[in-house]
């Protein structure tokens, strides 16, 4: 399904709101969302929430033969799945352009900046190695895509264990985690990312923007760097043109988020080691999810009566009676009087009134054109055929008066006709 | 027999792009499903008869092409949705299985009826799904992994309310060894639950649709 844009009016509103330094859920320019970081039962798994964007990345290992390039390094490989369900444009099994995007980003920040030692990941040069995968779902998308994966994949990769391995001469044992306690990968450092929007040639900031603010500035920079103060990566979306002065600028504000947000994550980790290693059983996703991540205990707190629903059959009522009051609007009736109102025979002569009055206006058009036979009389007839139908049915009555309506509009047909010539005259005179 | 359905919990309407949604879990089991439409369809998979369905589980790791999930629950959904109502549209239905302790089948069929009560599509019936696993001949309702490992039989119903209010069996995936009166057992142990988890549904849904008095 496609998305529809963000309208004109709606972009102007956005913008100028920017302008005067205010945003839409009462941030500052210079503002953060609120992070939640959820790690899960099943070693390995992260859910990340910025604001309404949320993704969810799982951390699996395998063993696999390297390639022969690099006998001794592990592999780390990165999967995005941008399902329907973050975004209704999206399809299922097709990477767009933006999930390629992310895909490449993802790498650039989690493999190239070596931030996890693929060295240890080896384990017998040139035969065995552990290869690692890292899958980001992208379960809601509301800006900041890229920061929310980042967040999720690194929490995730710090909280993965992979089982630890004996070698033998001719064959390697695989222990479960009951046999031996399984392994934490070697992380040297954590490259957290920014989005900074951009607006008017990057002369403001928008830090952290949601889908409809990044729809209406100019583009956005993204600096992932580490608790460490040294820069990952830095990806700019459009070809503007930066100063050096400007992204300083952009570093410092993501040099100060990468600490707080180091620090977020590691808590998270340790705090569920510390319930691991006490045996409590995780609960992970199933508890804290609607806790924590979701609109935040909406079914505990609340007590909620349902209110009793009287007048349904009222509803249905006006609906059949609807027909009539349409009926009474018709162009010909004077001043629309309400069906229920009314009682019946003040109705129907009203409407032979008002028939009457129709037939007097066709009277016009009829002796324009010859006629055999005398119209008074024809005329009469009519009416007095339309009077004992109007006993029988009120159906009947709709009929009739659709049809005494008909002449009556030829007769503004010829009105406009007349008109005409007087418009045409309008319009050589101003001509002149 | 153990006949116990674990807790089941359910989140309507948290997410932001998709039509409707539903979080529900059931124990630590817990799926995040997601529907939007009916909305415009590829001209090449439109269908002018009905709405065309498009239905994903997504496991949390690997590729996920192809799932065995996705058939029953299609096959359930055709049956509990009158398609012919919207010609030339789409449904998407996409159902994350965000942490698995077991019966991820049951689950992700009634985050799929979730979601699509959230999104307010016009139902011939709701479904639910029940899982057990049968565990040296005895017969577990709702397993958690651990059972799983150990059986040495799989069924996934899925089930719809019938006229009389009584569930009926929409569709079936049965995986082992099973004899017909196994089979029966199975049916008419999933047949309280069933009534269970629509009670569960008519609460969620009451709360979801109430007005708070005060």
């Amino acid at each position: 399904m496609r998305v529809q844009p963000v309208t004109i009016c709606e972009k102007a509103l956005i913008l100028e709101a920017l302008r005067s330094g205010k945003r839409f859920d009462f941030r500052g320019l210079e503002e953060f969302r609120e992070v939640k970081l959820v790690v899960g039962a099943e070693i390995g798994t992260a859910i990340c929430t910025i604001g309404n964007t949320k993704v969810l990345a799982a951390v699996s290992a395998q063993i696999a033969e390297p390639s022969s390039m690099r006998p001794h390094k592990g592999v780390i490989n990165i999967d995005v799945d941008l399902s329907p369900m973050a975004n209704y444009a999206n399809e299922h099994d097709r990477l767009g352009s933006r999930g390629m995007e992310l895909i490449r980003l993802l790498e650039l920040i989690i493999r190239d900046s070596r931030c996890i030692d693929v060295e240890s990941l080896c384990i017998r040069a040139g035969k065995e190695i552990w290869k690692v995968r890292v899958d980001v779902r992208i379960l809601d998308d509301d800006g900041s895509l890229l920061d929310c994966a980042c967040l999720a994949a690194i929490t995730a990769l710090q909280h993965f264990k992979r089982p630890n391995v004996t070698l033998e001469p001719h064959h390697t044992l695989i222990y479960s985690e009951y046999e031996k306690a399984p392994v934490p990968l070697n992380i040297y450092h954590m490259p957290i990312c920014t989005t900074i929007g951009l607006l008017d040639k990057g002369q403001m900031v928008v830090i952290d923007p949601t889908d409809k603010e990044a729809a209406c500035l100019d583009g956005s920079i993204v600096v992932a760097c580490n608790k460490r103060r040294e820069v990952c990566a830095l990806h700019q979306s459009t070809n503007l043109v930066l100063s050096t002065k400007q992204i300083e600028r952009c570093v410092k504000l993501a040099m100060s988020r990468a600490e707080a947000l180091t620090a977020v994550v590691s808590d998270v980790v340790k705090q569920d080691q510390r319930e691991r290693s006490a045996f409590k059983r995780p609960d992970g996703f199933a508890i804290t999810a609607p806790a924590l991540i979701l609109t935040a205990g909406t079914v505990a707190a609340r007590k909620i009566v349902a209110p009793v629903v009287k007048n349904e059959p009222d509803v249905e009522q006006r609906a059949m009676y609807q027909p009539s009051i349409v009926l009474n609007e018709n162009p010909l009736s004077v001043g629309s009087v309400k069906q229920e109102e009314v009682d019946n025979d003040a109705s129907i002569s009203e409407q032979v009134e008002m028939i009457q009055n129709s037939v007097g206006k066709v009277e016009v058009t009829e002796t324009q054109k010859s006629s055999t036979i005398s119209n008074r009389k024809r005329e009469e007839k009519e009416v007095d055929d339309l009077l004992s139908g109007l006993d029988d049915d009120e159906e009947e009555v709709q009929t009739m008066t659709l049809g005494a309506e008909e002449p009556v509009q030829d007769v503004t047909m010829q009105e406009e006709e007349e008109e005409q010539p007087n418009l045409l005259l309008a319009k050589k005179k101003k001509k002149k | 027999m153990a006949a116990r359905i674990r807790e089941m919990r359910c989140e309507l309407s948290f997410l932001k792009n998709a039509d409707g949604s539903a979080c529900f879990s059931q124990g630590s089991t817990c799926v995040w499903a997601s529907c939007s439409g009916p909305g415009d369809v590829h001209a090449s998979r439109a269908n002018e008869e009905a709405m065309t369905l498009d239905i994903s589980y997504r496991a949390n790791c690997g590729d996920n092409k192809f799932n065995v999930l996705n058939n029953i629950i299609q096959s359930t959904m055709s049956k509990a949705i009158n398609l012919e109502l919207f010609p030339h549209t789409a449904i998407t239905v996409t159902i994350h299985g965000i942490q698995d302790d077991g019966s991820m089948g049951a689950a992700a069929i009634n985050s799929a009826c979730f979601a699509l009560l959230d999104n307010g599509m016009p139902f011939e019936t709701v479904f639910c799904g029940i899982q057990i696993v049968r565990v040296k001949d005895e017969l577990i309702i709702d397993p958690t992994a651990k059972q799983e490992a150990a059986s040495t039989g799989k069924i996934l119903f899925a089930a719809c309310k019938g006229a009389d209010g009584y569930p009926e069996m929409c569709s079936m995936d049965a995986i082992g060894q099973w004899d017909y009166i196994q089979l029966e057992a199975a049916w008419s142990l999933a047949q309280p639950s069933a009534s269970a988890i629509f009670d569960f549904y008519r609460t969620v849904m009451k709360r979801k649709h109430s007005v708070d008095e005060r």
